[in-house]
This record gives structure tokens, C-alpha cells and sequence, in this order.
């Protein structure tokens, strides 16, 4: 079998690359790029490491769909027309919103027995990592595998508004890093300057609060769900 | 007013206007957006959806894990 020339391999280089950088480009892998080199330079590497994976699988995947219906427009009858279709699919969201108000019950139980099990566990200590990472991990995969672009038209939001609401997160956003870059170091806190992380330090030091804090990220977790 | 004073009241700012906001959003013909639309709106496709996901699960390990 015999290599494809050198002309080919770097048109295919570029029609893959400039997909992927525009993918980089759309404001939801931004804040995931963005998160991960802050939360680098906050000596948080290995959280940054997971951010910036996600922001680049988005990327890549935004590039491949793309590729993916620029063949499917161009009449190509490949295996990856099936795959646009499963990408593309009216995976309705009454349908997944059905699911979820079957399984409320057993979930609510399910989320209570978990958090007082978690809630015990130390800040930062191996149990909670794993006790928490394996939810976030399985969200995140499952999200993946199941999230598919809506086929029904998205509502209309005014300029003005969506104006309003990002200034709001930009602002929110700016006055977290200003606290985080007056701290002495970005891995130190300070009470002078208080993140929100640090805020939340005497909240979470407790049982209770964990209990609550818990709760309420799982609850955040399944209306994000149901969305 | 010291300078944990300050920071404090920028969160409260920041949480009094988007709270407002979406007070102002609620009323009845109001062409501004509730913040649970804006998540709709961004979570109607694929990326936005997996994005949303992924800060969320990282809110819950930043909390909690190492």
C-alpha cells in the first residue's frame, strides 16, 4: 500500500485544521480554554488538564461535524451520513424530560444517600476526589454520548439581553480573577481578597454544609439535565 | 472599608444585578431574557450542552476533590 502524496496529506491537514481552529473559536470551548489556562496557572494542573481536554474534544467534534455535513451536502453516501443523522437525531428533549420524571424519585433517593455518604468524607481527601469525580466524569461522558443538536428552532433571545446577561458573567468572571490575582500567590488564599472558593471554605468545612453543598450541585446537575 | 470588605460587596453587586435582571426578565412582555432561557438557548446545541456539563462537573471536583 502506498502513502498518499505529500500535496494530499497537507490538503487534508488543512481542511481538518481550520475546522478545529474555528471550533476554538465558539464562546462555550473558549470558556472551557480559558478555565483551563487559568485554573493552570493556579497550579491546578490537572483540573486545567481536564478542561482543556474537553475544550479541544469539543473542538475537534464541532470540526468533524462540520466535515461530516459538508460531505453529506456534497451527495458523499458514506458511513458518516448515519453518523450525521445520529449526531443530527431528534433525540427529543420530551423524550429524555419523560425519562427523568420517571426516575425522579429513585434519583432524589438516591442523591440524599450519596451526599450523606460524601458529606463525611474530608475536603480533598482520596474518598471525596473519587466519591465526586466519578459522577462528574460519568455527567460529562454521558453528555457526549447522548447530547445531540436540537432539530427545533431555538428561541429568539434580543440582543440587548443576551447583552446584558454576558456582561453579567464577565463581570462575575473579572472580580473572581481580580481577588485571585491580588492573592499573595494564585495557589495562596486571602482573606484580604477572597475568592469565591475561599468563601465558601467555612460553609464547606462542615458536615452540613457539605450536606447542602452536595444537594444542591446534584440538583444543579439534573435541572441542567432536563434543560 | 477594607479590601475584603470591598471584594465581598463586588459579589454582592454582581449577584444583586443578575438577580434583577432576571426579576426584570419575569415581567409580563419583557424582550429580556430569563437567565433559564439563556441556558436553554446555549444548551440547544451539542457543544454548549457538553460545555455547560463539563463546568458543572468541574464545580463539584474544584469544591471537593484534590
Amino acid at each position: 500500500m502506498t502513502a498518499p502524496p505529500a500535496r494530499v496529506r497537507r490538503a487534508v491537514l488543512t481542511a481538518g485544521l481550520w475546522p478545529m481552529a474555528r471550533g476554538l473559536g465558539h464562546p462555550a470551548v473558549m470558556t472551557l480554554v480559558l478555565g483551563a489556562v487559568f485554573s493552570y496557572l493556579a497550579n491546578d494542573t490537572v483540573r486545567a488538564g481536564c478542561l482543556l481536554a474537553v475544550g479541544l474534544a469539543l473542538a475537534w467534534d464541532r470540526a468533524r461535524r462540520s466535515f461530516v455535513r459538508l460531505s453529506a451536502a456534497a451527495g458523499e453516501s458514506t458511513p458518516r451520513t448515519s453518523c450525521r443523522a445520529a449526531v443530527l437525531s431528534k433525540e427529543p428533549a420530551g423524550r429524555r424530560r419523560a425519562a427523568m420524571r420517571r426516575l425522579r424519585v429513585p434519583a432524589v433517593v438516591a442523591a440524599i444517600a450519596y451526599s450523606l455518604v460524601v458529606a463525611w468524607f474530608q475536603r480533598y481527601s482520596w474518598p471525596a476526589t473519587i466519591a465526586v469525580a466519578i459522577p462528574a466524569a460519568a455527567a460529562v461522558l454521558i453528555a457526549w454520548r447522548v447530547s445531540a443538536d436540537s432539530a427545533a428552532e431555538p428561541e429568539r433571545l434580543t440582543r440587548t439581553g443576551m447583552a446584558a446577561w454576558a456582561l453579567i458573567g464577565v463581570g462575575a468572571a473579572a472580580w473572581e480573577l481580580t481577588a485571585l490575582a491580588l492573592q499573595p500567590t494564585l495557589g495562596t488564599d486571602s482573606p484580604a481578597h477572597p475568592t469565591l472558593s475561599y468563601l465558601a471554605n467555612p460553609i464547606l468545612a462542615s458536615v452540613p454544609g457539605r450536606l447542602a453543598a452536595l444537594l444542591g450541585w446534584l440538583a444543579l446537575g439534573w435541572y441542567l439535565a432536563r434543560k | 472599608m477594607s479590601s475584603h470588605t470591598a471584594t465581598l460587596a463586588g459579589y454582592l453587586l454582581v449577584l444583586a444585578l443578575g438577580t434583577g435582571l432576571n426579576a426584570l426578565a419575569h415581567r409580563p412582555a419583557s424582550r429580556l431574557p430569563t437567565l433559564a432561557a439563556v441556558f436553554t438557548r446555549i444548551m440547544h446545541s451539542r457543544t454548549g450542552r457538553i460545555a455547560v456539563v463539563a463546568w458543572w462537573a468541574w464545580l463539584g471536583v474544584h469544591l471537593f476533590s484534590k
